[in-house]
C-alpha cells in the first residue's frame, strides 16, 4: 500500500504536466484601413492557473485563477494591480474551453447559459443558447459544430443584434483535444461597421514539452500595488 | 365470312388497344423512370447546393481575412496607435485633454482593444484586459463605449470618462 501511495506521489506531477499547455497568440485587428496587433504567450497549469504574457505592443503579465484573482503587472514600471472579478478567471479566455474539451457549450453553462434549440443543417448542428438570467448583456449564442468541433459562434445582444461572430478553423490534434489555430472574429459596433479581427494560435505545447519557465512566473515581491478597488464595480475615479 | 371478318376485326382492334395500352404503360413507366431519375439528380444538387450554402454561412474565406490584413497600416505601440490615428482623423487634441470626437473615432475604429481608454487617459493596462476578455465581452463592452462616447460628444462633455479606471467606463 505505502509503495503504490509513494508510485502515485511521484507520478502525480507527470499527470499534472499533461495537462499543462502553452501556446503563442497573435491577435491583429483591422478597421478602415489601421491595424493594430497584439502578441502574448498563454501558459495554462492544470489546475487553473493562467498565466498571459503580453509581448506587444506592450509587456504586461496576467496572472490568474479559476476564480478570478488575477494581477496585471506591469514589468518596466514594476507595478501590480490586483483585481478579483469572475470575469477575469482563467476561464475567461477562449482557449481555456478547448483545453479543458468543453468545446460543446464553450463555457456556456458555466456563464449562465442553457442550451435552448439544436437544429441539424446538412452535416452541422446548430445550437442556441440563452441566458438564464434576463442581466445578462447577450440574448443568444449560436454555437455550431462539425465533426464534432465548433467552427462558427455568433453572439446577439440584448434587443437580438449580431454583435459578434467567431470562425474556428485549422484545428491541430492534441493527445486530448483539438485546437483551433486560427480564430477570426467580425464585431459589428454599430449596424453599418464592423471590425475584423484574427487570432492565430502556434507553437502549441503539451505536458512534457511544456516546460516554459512562465508557467510558474511570479510577481515579484517589491511591486508597487496600485489599487483598482474592484475594477469592474467601480463607478469612475478621477485622479 | 363477313361475320368472321368483323369478329376477326373486332378482335384485332381490340388486341391492338391492348398493344396500345401495353406500349402507352411503357411510355408511362419510361417516363415515370426518367422523371424519377430527373427529381433524383435535382435532389442531390439541392442537397448539395444547401451544404455549400450553410458551409459558406458558417465558413470563413480565410485568404480573403490575410488579403484585408496584408493592405492595412500597422500601428506599432498603444501611444502610436492614438497617436496615428488622431494624425489620420486631423484632430489637434493631446493626451491630457482628450478630445471628445476623437475618443469616439479611436472607439469605432480599435474598441475591441481598448485602445480608446488609453487615449481618456485610464491606466495604460485596459487594452489588455480588454483584448483578456475577448475584446470586451464579445464585443458587447466596446460597443458601449461607442455609443456613449458618441452622446457625451454631442454634448462635448467626456470628463466622465477621462481618467476612468473602471471596466465599464459609463
Amino acid at each position: 500500500m505505502k509503495q503504490v501511495f509513494i508510485l502515485l506521489l511521484f507520478l502525480s506531477p507527470a499527470l499534472s504536466a499533461q495537462n499543462r499547455v502553452s501556446v503563442d497568440a497573435e491577435i491583429k485587428q483591422v478597421n478602415k484601413g489601421q491595424s493594430m496587433t497584439v502578441q502574448k504567450g498563454i501558459y495554462l497549469n492544470a489546475n487553473g492557473r493562467m498565466v498571459v504574457r503580453f509581448l506587444h505592443p506592450e509587456e504586461y503579465y496576467m496572472v490568474t485563477n479559476t476564480f478570478g484573482e488575477a494581477r496585471v503587472y506591469h514589468p518596466k514600471t514594476n507595478e501590480v494591480m490586483v483585481m478579483n472579478d469572475q470575469m477575469l478567471s482563467s476561464q475567461g479566455e477562449l482557449i481555456y474551453y478547448f483545453l479543458t474539451n468543453q468545446t460543446e457549450d464553450l463555457g456556456l453553462r458555466s456563464l449562465g447559459f442553457s442550451l435552448a434549440n439544436t437544429r441539424v443543417e446538412g452535416n452541422m448542428i446548430i445550437r442556441t443558447y440563452t441566458p438564464r438570467h434576463s442581466r445578462q448583456n447577450l440574448s443568444k449564442v449560436e454555437i455550431v459544430h462539425e465533426n464534432h468541433l465548433p467552427i462558427y459562434s455568433a453572439y446577439y445582444d440584448a434587443k437580438g443584434r449580431m454583435v459578434e461572430r467567431l470562425y474556428y478553423s485549422d484545428y491541430e490534434r492534441l493527445s486530448f483535444t483539438a485546437f483551433p489555430k486560427r480564430v477570426t472574429g467580425i464585431s459589428y459596433p454599430t449596424a453599418n461597421d464592423s471590425i475584423i479581427s484574427r487570432t492565430l494560435y502556434s507553437n502549441i505545447k503539451v505536458g512534457k514539452d511544456a516546460t516554459s519557465p512562465h508557467f510558474d512566473f511570479t510577481i515579484p515581491a517589491n511591486a508597487r500595488r496600485v489599487d483598482s478597488d474592484n475594477l469592474f464595480q467601480q463607478q469612475g475615479r478621477r485622479r | 365470312m363477313l361475320k368472321s371478318f368483323f369478329f376477326c376485326n373486332f378482335v384485332a382492334s381490340k388486341l391492338n388497344k391492348k398493344k396500345q395500352t401495353i406500349k402507352n404503360l411503357d411510355d408511362v413507366q419510361v417516363n415515370r423512370q426518367k422523371s424519377m431519375k430527373k427529381i433524383l439528380i435535382l435532389a442531390t444538387l439541392l442537397a448539395f447546393t444547401c451544404n455549400v450554402s450553410f458551409a459558406s454561412m458558417y465558413k470563413m474565406d480565410n485568404d480573403a481575412v490575410d488579403a484585408i490584413f496584408a493592405d492595412a497600416v500597422e500601428m506599432t505601440s498603444v501611444s502610436s496607435a492614438t497617436s496615428s490615428l488622431l494624425g489620420g482623423l486631423g484632430a489637434n487634441a493631446e493626451f491630457n485633454n482628450p478630445n471628445p470626437w476623437a475618443a469616439w473615432a479611436i472607439c469605432w475604429v480599435v474598441g475591441p482593444l481598448g485602445i480608446h481608454r488609453h487615449y481618456l487617459g485610464t491606466k495604460g493596462n485596459m487594452w489588455a484586459i480588454y483584448t483578456f476578455t475577448c475584446c470586451g465581452i464579445f464585443g458587447i463592452v466596446p460597443m458601449v463605449d461607442f455609443w456613449v462616447l458618441f452622446i457625451a460628444a454631442i454634448k462635448d462633455d467626456i470628463s466622465k470618462y477621462t481618467n476612468n479606471d473602471s471596466f465599464f467606463m459609463w
